[in-house]
């Protein structure tokens, strides 16, 4: 390996990996991905990012600050960049629906400003889409921000052009296919025109997001309308992905390659087999762009495969717990070998709970008891919930595997409505 | 033949068969326009939102400010739901349909008088404001009683201000006013409402609403109700695609890449810069496809922020918490049509001109655009003419359009001719309109259908045949 003096040294060059045909299935057709999750900050923004800023050094050495509509990637690269030079960005979006993303950016220190979702009944004398924030903002204080404006600046293309283009053509020569997401649509733009000089009729396919779903860090084909640098004739075809079909083509990568890509990977590779299984006969060599990786988008994940984090553990099958009556209950909770387990969530456990029982949330529980008893031997548990149905179910497991458990009948809620006294923790 | 882009109204059985028939509704209509009320639809759509709630404690209360007929008042006390009034005459209206106090709950900006009246008849006030707190707490010391309330919390973002509800200044004043006279304030609980189709944001803004409970509970207060508000949107296309390619073929007018399809350049909310389309279209409640149903249930069981994976149907189980909803339009999905007849039709400019025998005002609020297309009675759906038409309104204005886009239908329409716009029940067809130029309002009709045909009964009359 080399030795730089600069992380912007970094910056491109990055691998293309050919994509094993007995494993992506498409007959006659060479598929290689663009590794872009090797720039240094992990995504083909990377590229744009230092593309669009290096001209206008001096300005931000002159105290400038960025502003930027952006949803993660760009952010992230353009705030490093611009903090190596004593400046930072201010983001502006309403596309940061990514935890994990936001999270990065102010760890980062970039400055973020989120911007309301769609209204019902948009105001239009108040207009609160980004690019008119941001001309709000720079307006406010002349001379404060500097506005790259990655939707609308030919030096994002021409970055493409010269660097991600280039090396492309440098490794494979002619390719026919190029397959990649369009969210500024500078990279698909700039390595289409690029491999286009080797490769005239190059098949470009813009892949989106289908019109009422999402998958962060691309558009919809009708989101498309506020990107400035977007030309819908170099793209022979616009292909539209579910984000659904978007996970699991990234799964498949994961699975199939060993390449952690992000949704828009998944997009990507899904729109390629779709497209490139009805295509005509004959070798071809295609290429998908592999902007980021998975580990930004695990809480987009979470929301929709839930399945993929173990979440839903399976129901056994067991005999129902044994009741008490919350009369009994109160009788008995002095007694030094009686446990008290509330399964609500902690919210409702630190509002009001039985005295002296303890917090022990049902999705936790059922981790535990997957595992066998967790309670000592000898120790009478009850199990708290909120009306009964799902303690009753529990303590029937816990019983089977050697606890002496009991489900509080009706609930904490039959306790409150017996009139019985409920705790509240500090 | 080049066909233009259209926007077929989603209709409900009733709707279709209704406009399919020669009724005696489209006749009356050719002679002056109306307005029809379809309560039948209006209990399909609330039996939707209850079996979501099935497994949640709820109530709900039908908004009553989306429209002002007492038909849906009285469709809501059939069904057994409360109703949310926002003025002395809503409450009113909803006391003659025979909704007792307990089924109210008064709420948006009150005056002194209708803090007074809510707290003299023993109903929720949903308090917007500290200013009406007080004043409900002082009536309520006069009658020796408490007052039963709910503090709206403001949903303002850094982004966006809303002019309803209570910041955290003026939280902390309500809270401090609840706790130094807990005999006359009773606080039953907090409520918020959005103003976004962000399933994310609603979610933000419940998660912080909630954690403000525990802070109630703390200070030994013992608030049960969690009122979410309305917002639940209504689906107004029949194809799911039909609002991007209008919307595509419209913004590629607005900079010359297509024909122009809007009425003297206007963006209808977009604007052009450097050859960019940029905005957020006035029309955009036009482009959902999310039923008021599935919303809700998406409210439901997708995890909360900071609530360990647990969702809000979850939360409010282990929390012991009522939800209160407040409906309007996502009851009134699909009741109402509003009927009218075409006057005239001309020529201006480049332009063709239909125009009809009513305003603008009857359909639409000034500032938006009802973004579906009429149904002309009587043409064959099949064929769509090539040549777009503006509708045009009955008042002396130059600002009185009917659409500011051109509509494109199967056949060009001719005087006598009868169009009926779909779905114009909540905030469309009574929000604005007013008698300009001496024409009076809208006659509304209530129409039910019974095994074999459509009773209407004009309202205010006896029930019967027209």
């Amino acid at each position: 390996m080399a030795v730089y003096d600069d992380i912007t040294g970094l910056i491109g060059d990055t691998p293309l990996l050919r994509l094993d045909p007995a494993r992506h299935g498409v007959a006659g057709v060479e598929l290689y991905a663009k590794l872009e999750f090797y720039n240094p900050f992990g995504s083909v923004k990377d590229r744009i990012a230092w593309g669009m800023l290096k001209p206008h050094l001096a300005e931000i050495r002159d105290g400038k600050t960025l502003i930027e509509a952006s949803s993660g990637n760009t952010a992230k690269a353009l705030h490093i960049l611009a903090g190596l030079h004593g400046s930072g960005l201010l983001a502006l979006s309403n596309r940061t629906k990514v935890a994990e993303v936001r999270d990065v950016l102010r760890l980062i220190g970039a400055g973020l400003e989120e911007l309301p979702g769609l209204s019902e009944c948009p105001d239009p004398t108040v207009p609160d889409d980004a690019f008119s924030v941001i001309e709000r903002r720079m307006a406010e204080i002349p001379g404060r921000f500097l506005h790259l404006s990655q939707y609308t600046n030919e030096d994002n293309v021409q970055t493409h052009v010269e660097s991600t283009g280039q090396e492309i053509l440098a490794d494979l020569g002619a390719v026919d296919h190029l397959f990649g997401g369009l969210g500024t649509s500078g990279s698909t733009r700039g390595a289409a025109q690029a491999l286009r000089a080797a490769v005239p009729d190059l098949h470009a396919v813009g892949v989106v997001s289908a019109a009422d779903d999402f998958i962060p860090g691309i558009r919809s084909e009708s989101e498309m309308w506020e990107v400035g640098l977007f030309r819908r004739e170099l793209y022979q075809d616009i292909a539209a992905v579910r984000s659904a079909d978007a996970i699991d083509g990234m799964l498949d990568l994961v699975k199939d390659f060993g390449v952690l890509g992000g949704p828009t990977a998944g997009a990507a590779y899904v729109a390629a087999r779709r497209h490139l299984a009805v295509c005509e006969a004959g070798p071809r060599t295609a290429v998908i762009m592999i902007c980021d990786r998975l580990e930004w988008y695990l809480s987009y994940l979470r929301v929709r495969r839930p399945d993929l984090f173990g979440s839903e553990t399976p129901q056994e099958e067991a005999p129902a717990g044994a009741l008490i009556t919350p009369a009994d209950l109160a009788e008995r909770l002095d007694e030094s070998d009686l446990l008290v387990v509330d399964t609500r969530g902690a919210l409702a456990y630190r509002i009001g709970h039985l005295p002296g029982a303890i917090n022990l949330r049902d999705d936790l529980l059922d981790q535990m008891i997957a595992q066998g008893n967790p309670f000592p031997a000898g120790q009478t548990v009850v199990l708290a919930c909120p009306v009964g149905e799902y303690a009753r179910r529990a303590a029937g497991i816990l019983s089977r595997s050697g606890a002496h458990a009991l489900a509080l009948d009706g609930g904490v809620r039959a306790w409150r409505d017996a009139g019985l006294l409920l705790e509240r923790s500090p | 033949m080049s066909l233009g882009p259209t926007l077929h109204p989603r209709c409900h059985p009733l709707v279709e068969r209704l406009l399919a028939q020669d009724s005696g509704v489209i006749r009356w209509a050719a002679q002056g326009s109306v307005n029809v009320l379809l309560p039948q639809v209006f209990a399909e759509n609330l039996e939707r939102l209850r079996e979501v709630l099935r497994k949640v404690d709820h109530r709900i209360f039908f908004a009553h400010k989306a429209n002002r007929a007492p038909v849906f008042v009285t469709a809501a006390e059939r069904a057994g739901i409360g109703v949310d009034v926002a003025s002395e005459a809503e409450l009113r209206t909803a006391l003659q349909a025979g909704i007792n106090h307990g089924r109210l709950e008064g709420s948006g900006p009150k005056s002194g008088e209708f803090v007074r009246t809510l707290v003299d008849s023993d109903i929720v006030l949903n308090v917007d404001s500290v200013w009406e707190l007080v004043r409900a707490a002082q009536r309520a010391r006069s009658l020796r009683r408490p007052a039963r309330v709910l503090l709206r919390c403001s949903s303002s973002t850094p982004g966006r201000t809303s002019r309803f509800g209570m910041d955290e200044e003026a939280y902390r004043q309500a809270i401090g006013l609840v706790l130094a006279d807990p005999d006359h304030l009773d606080l039953l609980g907090l409520s918020f409402h959005l103003d976004s189709v962000d399933l994310g944001e609603r979610l933000g803004c419940l998660a912080r609403v909630l954690t403000r409970f525990e802070d109630l509970h703390r200070l030994g207060l013992s608030p049960r109700v969690l009122n979410a508000g309305g917002g639940l949107p209504q689906v107004f296309l029949r194809e799911p695609g039909d609002f991007d390619t209008y919307t595509n073929a419209l913004r590629a007018g607005l900079i010359g890449a297509g024909p122009a399809l809007t009425w003297n350049g206007t963006g209808l909310g977009y604007q052009v810069r450097d050859g960019v389309v940029q905005g957020v279209p006035v029309v955009q409640k036009f482009a959902n496809r999310v039923t008021a149903a599935e919303e809700l249930e998406r409210t439901l069981t997708a995890p909360l922020p900071g609530q360990g994976g647990r969702s809000l149907a979850r939360v409010l189980e282990d929390t012991m918490l009522q939800l209160w909803l407040e409906p309007g339009k996502a009851l009134l999905d699909g009741a109402g049509v509003t009927v009218a007849g075409v006057q005239s039709v001309s020529v201006a400019g480049p332009h063709r001109l239909v125009v009809l025998n009513l305003g603008r005002d009857r359909l639409s609020p000034a500032d938006q655009e009802f973004f579906v297309d009429p149904v002309l009675i009587g043409a064959h759906a099949s064929g769509v003419v090539a040549e777009g038409v503006f509708l045009a309104g009955n008042l002396c204005l130059e600002r009185d359009m009917i659409t500011h886009r051109k509509v494109f239908l199967p056949r060009a329409p001719e005087p006598g001719d009868v169009l009926a716009f779909v779905n114009t029940a909540a905030y469309q067809m009574d929000l604005s309109a007013a008698p300009a130029l001496g024409h009076p309002l809208l006659p509304k009709l209530e129409v039910v259908f019974s095994g074999q045909g459509f009773t209407a009964t004009p309202e205010g009359a006896d029930h019967g045949r027209v």
